[in-house]
Parts: structure tokens; sequence; C-alpha cells
């Protein structure tokens, strides 16, 4: 990993000629520091217009559901280092092509049972790069986990495996699964490379159990897949009651401080927490782990006692900004809930106020809902946690009011309104107003950019003898789940009208920027547009989005992320739609930007995520600007 | 063979537009590939069109012709609507054509022959 944030800052204070060298992308979020900005000017407001396809690549590695295998779900960034894209699948294979042309160089496929073990798709979020600085066979490595628990390491170079790796370049992480074993520790995240340690978290079964494996973060040696050390968030007394907690997307790290950020998520059963009212600090928390020795240094927990599933869903951005005169070492941590977190990444103390504010008591069986929650109001929250949506007249008057109805018959006292026997409205929705995306920022202004979705959902908790008796399918972030062994199961949905139409007012989905020295947004725009049957939504109503935004030096936002399977290029001081591009199905991952023999590319993955529409692909596009 | 001559760019528009809407559902990357929008709106462009040759070759009472020449006019303006939302705007353009060359056929005299 070449870039951390300060010595970034210190090349282009230094006035190095953006885009002079190979710019690399060799991190899921583009650098350790999460800050997905990448140093070209080469785009700009005035020359976006003029991308074109430099190439495009099919995988092969796609299912709609409709055969023998799960649909996937693909939403891997592009890695380019060593001269080389690297592109994970979710079949679970490698791929290294030519960033110039597209061209396989080599494949490694790693035979993994392609089956949903753990979630209802086959998924992959890409694949991890290390390098030794030294020459030789597997000084340079590429690492894939799979559903199935399995983290393959190939040489960079050919896609051989590392035999030096565990056991002939694989380890099988759940030899360390001991506790509560419900399902394998499913790595669809790949590690996230700190120095020549991989920190490593893993994916569960959600919503099915209330008694699961601890989450657990694993720092493995990145040459000889040893485990260095392991941490639990969940305290051992309540082992036996509770578990997940885990880390199942992306962290940052400051080599510097030796620090990595650690996004934590929401312990289990995810909507009931009555056999876990004694408190979980590290739960649904952004908790700084000494690289070294696994120490926790700070936490700060986001979500008390979460009965929401608000787990912390992105790498944080770390971006050094200026406040009151001073350069503060910042973190900022974007969240399901809409708020905008931003600490001081040395201490976690917070540089804008947090506020415990009083929230609703839960009515449901045994629960204890926290009586306060932190809410931060500074930066504005992407979504508004004291208010939702309202009825949107349209779909009411479609559905002869069935909207006014039942916004009348269910239970909404803001965003903390706990999960009800009666019925709840989640607001933000369990995907979040944010999720595996995060924020972009361009650290020579201290500019954040966020895509952030406005989507309700009602969450209804089913007495467990009248859930037996259901048999409700279950889908991806929506449908009946157990939540086996508490006293309720929980079917949850999307507001919507009998024929389908969202109940809520739109826009579904916004695009923000905030400087971060004031805490002020200075836009928030609707982004992309909605799709059902085929129909778009007027551009004003926005989309739902996941995946996140990359700004580059030129001012130029890249960003797909809509469910409209559109790829754009947005002006970065207005948020304005400058360019588009159709895919085959939403770009529900980053973009990775770089540089290669000296032309800069933006490359996209179309792989689709049925929580925005049910449409998946297996293509690869990269664009750059017209040739002479 | 009797055939009302004002109602052929109906008919014309009306086949240019079932072709457009039957490549934005049939062919790919188009965005609506296969949808059920797009699906309407072939329904509703091969019904622009059917309606069109029935209207420019049957001989229909005034009721008849009435009643049809409104459910050409509604057809159309839904099948221009839907093409708008999905984003198909040739295809809106062609049908919004439509309702207005069917305007200027039903609405303006006939042209008078000379008399001999």
């Amino acid at each position: 990993m070449k870039y951390t944030l300060r010595p970034l800052v210190a090349v282009l204070f230094l006035g190095a000629p953006a885009g002079a060298d190979q710019l690399r992308w060799d991190t899921f979020n583009g650098d350790l520091a999460n800050t997905k900005f990448a140093d070209v000017d080469t785009f700009t407001p005035a020359n976006v217009a003029e991308l074109e396809r430099a190439w495009e690549f099919r995988t092969g590695d796609v299912s709609d559901g409709s055969g023998d295998l799960p649909e996937t779900v693909w939403s891997a960034t592009p890695i380019y280092a060593n001269e080389t894209l690297y592109l994970g699948t979710p079949f679970y294979r490698i791929l290294a092509l030519d960033p110039a042309t597209g061209a396989e160089r080599w494949s490694y496929d790693s035979q993994s049972t392609l089956e949903a073990l753990t979630q209802p798709a086959l998924k992959n979020r890409g694949v991890a790069y290390w390098e030794s600085g030294q020459t030789g066979v597997c000084e340079k490595r590429v690492y894939l986990g799979t559903m199935d628990a399995e983290l393959h390491v190939v040489d960079a170079d050919t896609g051989e495996l590392c035999a030096d790796f565990a056991q002939g370049g694989v380890l099988n992480v759940n030899q360390w699964n001991t506790v509560n074993a419900k399902f394998p520790f499913s790595l669809l995240q790949p590690p996230t490379v700190v120095g020549d340690t991989l920190m490593l978290g893993w994916a569960g079964n959600d919503w099915a159990y209330s008694v699961a494996p601890p989450g657990n973060l694993m720092a493995i040696d990145a040459r000889t897949g040893a485990l260095k050390w392991d941490l639990s968030f969940i305290p051992d007394a309540l082992i036996p009651v509770t578990g997940t907690a885990n880390i199942w997307t992306s962290m940052s790290a400051d080599p510097e401080l030796g620090l990595v950020y650690v996004p934590v998520s929401s312990p289990s059963p995810n909507y009931w927490g009555g056999d876990r009212t004694d408190p979980i600090p590290l739960a649904t928390s952004v908790t700084a782990v000494d690289v070294e020795t696994g120490e926790v240094r700070w936490s700060r927990q986001i979500v008390r006692h979460d009965i929401w599933d608000y787990d912390t869903p992105s790498a944080a951005t770390l971006v050094d900004i200026e406040r009151d005169g001073q350069t503060i070492p910042a973190l900022v941590q974007t969240t399901k809930m809409g708020f905008i977190f931003v600490l001081n990444r040395e201490t976690g103390e917070p540089i804008f106020p947090i506020e415990d504010r009083p929230v609703p008591a839960s009515d449901a069986e045994g629960e204890v809902a926290s009586p306060t929650q932190p809410f931060v109001l500074t930066p504005k929250p992407t979504n508004d946690p004291f208010e939702m949506p309202g009825v949107w007249g349209f779909a009411d008057a479609i559905s002869f009011g069935q909207c006014s109805r039942e916004r009348a018959e269910y239970r909404y006292e803001g965003i903390y309104t706990p999960p009800s026997v009666q019925g709840t409205f989640l607001y933000p929705g369990t995907a979040g107003a944010n999720n595996w995306g995060g924020a972009a920022v361009d650290p020579r202004t201290g500019i954040l950019y966020v895509n952030s979705m406005h989507v309700v959902q009602i969450i209804r908790l089913i007495p467990r003898d009248e859930y037996d008796r259901i048999n409700g399918a279950s889908g991806n972030e929506a449908g009946y789940y157990p939540q086996e062994g508490a006293p309720y199961g929980i079917e949850l949905k999307e507001w919507r009208t009998d024929l389908g139409l969202p109940c809520w007012e739109p826009p579904y989905g916004t695009f923000s920027a905030y400087d971060l020295s004031t805490g002020e947004r200075l836009y928030e725009v609707p982004f992309g547009r909605s799709q059902q049957w085929g129909f778009y939504g007027l551009s004003d109503w926005g989309s739902p989005t996941l995946g996140g935004p990359v700004v580059t030096a030129g001012g130029v936002v890249f960003i797909g992320a809509s469910m409209d399977a559109r790829v754009r290029a947005l002006d970065a001081t207005t948020g304005a739609e400058l360019w588009s591009d159709l895919v085959e199905a939403p770009s529900v991952a980053i973009p990775a930007v770089y540089t290669h023999q000296g032309t800069d590319y933006v490359v996209f993955v179309a792989g689709g995520n049925s929580i925005l529409k049910p449409q998946v692909s297996d293509q690869v596009v990269a664009y750059r600007l017209a040739q002479p | 063979m009797f055939m009302r001559r004002s109602l052929i760019p109906l008919i014309v528009l009306g086949v240019a537009g079932t072709a457009l809407a039957a490549y934005a559902y049939l062919s790919s990357g188009t965005g609506v590939t296969g949808t059920l929008g797009a699906l309407l709106a072939l329904i509703g462009a091969v019904a622009v069109t059917v309606g069109s040759l029935v209207a420019a070759f049957a001989r229909l009472g005034g009721v008849l012709f009435a009643l049809l020449v409104l459910l050409i006019a509604l057809g159309a303006v839904l099948t221009a609507l839907a093409g708008y939302f999905l984003m198909q705007y040739v295809l809106a353009v062609v049908m919004a054509l439509a309702v207005f060359f069917l305007l200027v056929a039903v609405l303006l005299p006939a042209p008078q022959r000379r008399p001999i």
C-alpha cells in the first residue's frame, strides 16, 4: 500500500504534476485512508462529456437465479496495481486484465462451492493486493475470499497459488469459527492490507439466529497466513446469548498512527435485544485498533443497543481538516442512519458535537431499548432523523388511501422508534442511508462527497407461534426472517402500495457535499433515477443508491450506484450531472481511477444488486477521454 | 378500394412507433429491455397502428369512427407518455406526432374536389 494520507498531501504540496506517476488504485477504497480521491486532473467539468468507452469485458460469472445457481451480487472495486487490473467475481475467481485493453492475462478459479451458504446470493466485493517490495515469486500477491470461508492467495504475475501461505495458498478461516458456529465465516469483502498484515472480518447469516458466532477481527500474516492476533467485539459473558457484531465491510488505516479503524456491525438478533440488554460497547461502533497488538485504542459506539440493524457499514474516511487555525487528524464515519460522525482519529473525540437525545421506549416483550442515542446534527444528516418522508399523494390516490391508512397504522416517533408487533416504520431502511460505498473526500479542500438513500421500510415483530405458521419467502433485505431463539421472527418490507408504488414522497436518493472544516452542507441534489417496470422516475426524484463516489483532482465525481443502471460524472462543485452512460446493471461498486501508460481511466463494474432491482450483469467498462 | 388518405401519416407513424417500441423491448442496451413498461409501450404502438389501419380502410359510421379516433388518440397519448418515462424519447415524439396528425385528419375539413 503506497498511499497514506499524509504522503499524498505532501506530494500535493510539493506540487508534483498530477498524473505524472502511475496512479494506483490498490485497495477497495482506492487508498488506506478511504479518501476515494484520484490525483488526476485530466477529467474536468469542461471535457468529461467527451468520455468514451476504452474497453468492455465480461467475466461470464453471472446468474440471475433462474437456473441452478443463486443470483449474483457483484460489488467489486477493480484493483489497479502491478500494472494490472485485478477483479474478484461472484463465482469466486480472480481475473487479471490488461488495464489498457481489458484483455485477460490470467484467471484463477478457487473452485469454491457456488451455494448461498450465508447470504441470499453469491456475493463478492473484489480482491486485495499486497507486495513485499522484493522481486520473485509471490512477492506480489492477490487475495480472494470465498463464501465458504477460504482465503486464496495467488501470485500477482501468474495467478499461481502461493504455496508458502497457509495450506498451499489456501487459508481455512473457518478453523477459527469455534463458538456458536451456526454458519461459516463468509469472506465476501477482501481483507484490508496494512503493511504486512491482512485485517480480516467476515459476513454471516443475518436475521436468522439469536445466538451466532461472535464478531471478531483477525490479523493475519500476509506472507504465511498465520494468525497474529484476534479481537472479539462481544463481551465473554454475553457470548452464550448473542453474536455477530462482526466486520463485513471494508476498513481504513493510518499506518503512521499504527491504527486500523474498524466498522463494527450490530449484534444478533438484529431486531430484538431482550437477551442482550447488558452493554456491548464495541457493537455498532467505529473502533480504533492497534495494528501490531490488536489492542483497542478507542471506540465510539454510534448506536446503543442496536435493534435496527444499523451496522457501521463502511470504512471511515481519514482526512486532515483545518479548523480554528489547527490541523486536526480527522475520521469521518458515514452511517446507515444518515449521521456523519466527524472524530479526531487519534483520540476518538468528536470534532462536531454529539448530542445524547431521548428516544422512544420499546413495547416488545423483554426488550429494553436504550433511553438515549447519539445524534450528530452538524454536519447536517443526509436523512432527517426526526421526520420520515411524508405520504406521496400520487401513490395514495392510486391506492385509494392505502398509504395514508398505513401511515396512521404503524409506529413512528423518529429514527430510533423500536421495532414492534404493531409494525414500525424504519427510516432510513435497513440498507441504510449510506452503505458500503461510504464517502469520498478531496484532501486538498476537506470537502466530503456522499450519496444517500431515502427508503422507508416497515419492520414487524411476529410472535414466535404466529411466525412458525408463516411460510413466507425471504429475499435480499426483505421478506420473513426467523431470528431463531428470539421470541419474535420478523417481517421486513418496503412501504409500497399493493401495486408496488412507493408510498413515501421522493426524493429516493441524493448526493451531497460538505465542508468538513465548518460542517456546512454545500449542496444536496437528487441523484440518479429510480426505475420500476422499466419506467424511470423524474430526475428530481433521485434514486436509491448502493456503491460510492470517487472524486478527482480535476473537480469531477464519478459514481454508479443508482438503480437506473447508469454511471455518471458529476461536477464536484455543484453536484450537477455532466455525463452518463448506460450499463447493463446498476453499478453498485466503487469505481476505480487509474493511470496506465500515461492514460487516465475510470472503470466501473456493473454487477447489480437485488436490493435496488432484479438486474444482474458481469460487465466491466473502462472509460477514457476521446483520443485525439 | 376505400381509403382515408388523410390517415396515411398516422399509419406510418404507428408502424414507426411499433418498430421503435419493439427495439426498446427486445434489444439489449436500451435500459428497458424485457420490462413490463416496454411491453406496454409495444402493445400501445401496435394498437395505434391497427386502429389507424382500420380507421383508414374500413367504412365506419360516424359514431364508430369517432369512437375509434378517440381510442387511437388515447392509445397514442398513453404510448407517448410511456415512451417519455421509458426514456425512449424518439418513440414519445413519434406518438405525439401521431396524435397531431390524427387531429389534423379529423378536425380539418377534407379537401374539396374540383368540379369536373
